[in-house]
């Protein structure tokens, strides 16, 4: 890790209200600690921790989808945890944010999934699991194979032997 | 080191700027040569699981064909859906079914007994609906539910959701694999209804929720003389259509009795769905009689009562209740009666509205229901006309209920009635807050009294006159010795739905926005045919109350 970069992270953490997050491939963000805090279990402990002056390292977690899950905190913080729950055009916005984040490629969206999993943001693993499933439905075993590149490792006896016990769930 | 701005994410979509992501992850590049990573296999159980757990329980079993990783992750979702349909009644039917059951519970027996099955729901459709008369209650796959039930009830699942609705819509949204289904219409009849093995109930050591709906169930006779307990740890009971089996009188009341006995702990319960003359379809029944139910239940806290027009009049004797909803006919359909029940906190009265059998002069019957509810703090009320709780206040000869303790009040479905002036309409909803001295949250629901609005017809009345209200010095008839109390002295919210912009709409958000003293807030909620006047409308608010601290939202 490059000291500059971390003592410039301390430093600006001392900003009112920021945190510093380090993904698993370095890079360092700042953001709003209630934002990030409200929707994380994760970022909540390691600020109570006392993390709250220095970079929180979140290894397994790359850049990209740390970003992403910032903004998802930081919309949902903003809009849904705001004074707005009664209020249609927020719910609008929301949805509409999460149908847009919902669109992402497949990788990103495995990514996700490990970050929203990791951070523990309960709603955001909850919007991609959906997205799995609704990938995952009504597809046979070949074709889940071919859109997710399961590979196989039964052998053919195993795998005819699995066949069978599932049968009723198979046509 | 890059270091980002506060600002991590660009202003691009996700979508555009993923590519670039495939680059950063030097994990899954090293892995083999050849396609993409397996990525989903990667991911823990437990995010596995969930994934499963969202999926109909046939394709979620699909799963275990996809590689050893696969094998029985689905048999351990904390949750199952066992929906299993759109089987054709082909000659190896039974024996496809017979696997299903087989492969269900060895799946279940594999789970360890502390990972107990904690949630069962299961919705069964009958595949012969076509062939009704042949129809038997053995087929398949009801009596699959049964035993995997049973089963779940032996290792200690706690709720359990049983389904045998014939296939139709409503009852099966949550559960998107069937979008597909055929519409089949409501034409099942009491001798197609699944019946319930009476030992399914005998083994409900730690069932907490039960649901049942459209099925036929006997109770045990044990448990229905006071002896046995069917559920001694149940707390929710919904009923929806279930029936006495064939043999009794064919009176819901022994039914209830025996379940209401045999659950002490029960704070919950639901009957929902009991149609007119249902004894009809049922041969085995020789009178179809016109019941009179007395529900009686002294540790009972929420009830819920939902369109049980068979009954002549229901009964409540409740003691602890603390919330009520009531969905049924307006007066004179039938008679509901609370006996007593001082903690009453919360009600809810929806009046179903059966044009052929409404009758104009029943105020004094159509109160009734609403004087029991006069110690509750939270009441709300649906209706397709405000005379339904509204008229009766000028008839005079009783005296209206007075809300002492009310604090939350929501009319639904009210404004402007069918059958009053506008005038009239208004002084009525006035003086009915007149009874209610400490009100502090109101919501109006508005209606338009052409009904649907065609929003693209400039020429409509409604919309050429509209401008012209705003501007109108509001006349609000005389109260006749009413103080609007809450008005002055407590109302702090008032919510505001359907708001087109009619006349009698205005003059009333006038009125409000007038005389609430106390209002901290107040949201408008526009009927869709208002969106593109949105921020006219805006303006029209705050121009009312321009030099206040009201909050005024418009959405």
């Amino acid at each position: 890790m490059a000291t500059t970069g971390a003592s410039d992270g301390a430093s600006a953490a001392k900003k009112e209200g920021l945190v510093t997050l380090m993904s698993g491939d370095g890079e360092i963000f700042e953001v709003e600690a209630a934002a990030v805090a409200a929707l994380s279990v994760t970022i909540r402990h390691a600020i109570e921790e006392g993390f709250g002056d220095r970079p929180i390292p979140l290894p397994i977690v790359g850049a990209r989808a740390l970003a992403l899950a910032v903004e998802y905190c930081r919309k949902h913080h903003s809009l849904g945890g705001g004074a707005g729950e009664d209020s249609a055009a927020y719910d609008d916005e929301l949805r509409a944010f999460d149908h847009n984040l919902a669109k992402v490629d497949r990788d990103t969206l495995f990514d996700l999934i490990e970050a929203a999993n990791y951070l523990e943001i309960e709603g955001l693993l909850n919007l991609m699991c959906r997205t799995v499933a609704e990938m995952m439905k009504g597809k046979s075993v070949e074709e889940l194979r071919r859109t997710f590149d399961v590979s196989n490792d039964y052998t053919p006896e195993e795998e005819e032997e699995v066949r069978r016990e599932v049968s009723w769930a198979l046509d | 080191m890059a270091k980002r701005p506060l600002s991590p994410c660009p202003k691009e979509s996700p979508t555009t700027t993923t590519a670039k992501r495939l680059r950063l992850r030097s994990s899954s590049e090293e892995e083999d040569g050849g396609g993409a990573a397996d990525r989903i296999s990667a991911l823990p159980d437990a995010v596995l699981q969930r994934i499963l757990s969202l999926l109909p329980i046939s394709a979620a079993a699909r799963t275990s064909a996809l590689s050893r990783r696969w094998r029985l992750l689905w048999t351990a979702v904390p949750s199952l859906n066992l929906h299993h349909h759109h089987h054709p009644p082909a000659a190896d039917s039974s024996s496809s079914y017979h696997r299903f059951v087989l492969s269900m519970l060895s799946a279940l027996l594999r789970r360890s007994s502390s990972d107990a099955v904690c949630s069962l729901r299961f919705l069964a459709d009958h595949p012969h609906i076509a062939d009704a008369a042949g129809y038997s209650s053995s087929s398949f796959p009801c009596c699959a539910a049964d035993e995997i039930a049973a089963f779940a009830l032996r290792s200690g699942a706690q709720e359990l959701s049983l389904d045998f609705k014939i296939s139709s819509r409503d009852s099966i949204t949550d559960i998107t694999e069937c979008l597909e289904d055929k519409e089949v219409g409501e034409t099942y009849s009491y001798k197609l209804l699944h019946r319930l093995p009476p030992s399914l109930l005998k083994l409900s050591p730690s069932l907490r929720v039960l649901r049942l709906k459209d099925c036929r169930i006997r109770v045990p006779s044990a448990a229905a003389a006071g002896g046995g307990l069917l559920a001694p740890q149940l707390e929710t009971l919904w009923l929806t259509r279930v029936y006495p089996a064939e043999g009794g009188d064919g009176r819901i009341q022994p039914l209830l009795d025996g379940l209401v006995a045999g659950c002490p702990k029960l704070e919950s319960l639901g009957l929902e769905g009991y149609p007119m003359g249902w004894q009809r379809n049922a041969v085995e029944f020789v009178v179809p009689p016109s019941e009179d139910l007395t529900l009686s239940c002294r540790q009972l806290i929420h009830l819920t009562v939902r369109c049980c027009h068979c009954f002549r009049s229901v009964q409540v004797d409740a003691p602890r209740l603390e919330s009520l909803q009531f969905v049924g006919e307006v007066p004179p359909g039938y008679r509901f009666v609370l006996v007593g029940s001082p903690g009453l906190v919360r009600a809810e009265v929806v009046y179903c509205y059966c044009p052929n059998r409404y009758v104009f002069d029943a105020e004094e019957r159509r109160n009734g229901l609403l004087q029991k509810l006069s110690h509750v703090q939270s009441l709300s009320i649906q209706s397709r006309t405000p005379m339904d709780y509204l008229v009766s206040r000028r008839v005079g000869d009783k005296t209206p209920p007075i809300y002492r303790q009310l604090r939350t009040l929501e009319l639904q479905g009210t404004f402007p009635s069918f059958y009053l002036e506008d005038d009239a309409s208004i002084s009525y909803i006035l003086s009915f807050l007149g009874e209610m001295p400490i009100l502090e949250h109101l919501t109006l629901g508005l209606s338009s009294k052409i009904w649907p609005i065609d929003s693209s017809d400039e020429t409509n009345e409604l919309f050429v006159l509209k401008k012209h209200f705003w501007d109108e010095e509001c006349e609000v008839p005389e109260l006749e010795g009413v103080t609007v109390n809450c008005l002055q002295h407590s109302l702090k919210t008032i919510k505001i739905t359907e708001f087109y912009e009619m006349e009698i709409h205005i003059t009333l958000v006038k009125y409000l926005l007038r005389n609430a003293f106390k209002l901290e807030e107040m949201w408008v909620r526009g009927g869709p045919a208002l969106y593109a006047d949105h921020l006219r409308i805006q303006q029209e608010l705050l121009k009312l109350r321009a030099d206040s601290s009201t909050k005024i939202t418009l959405i």
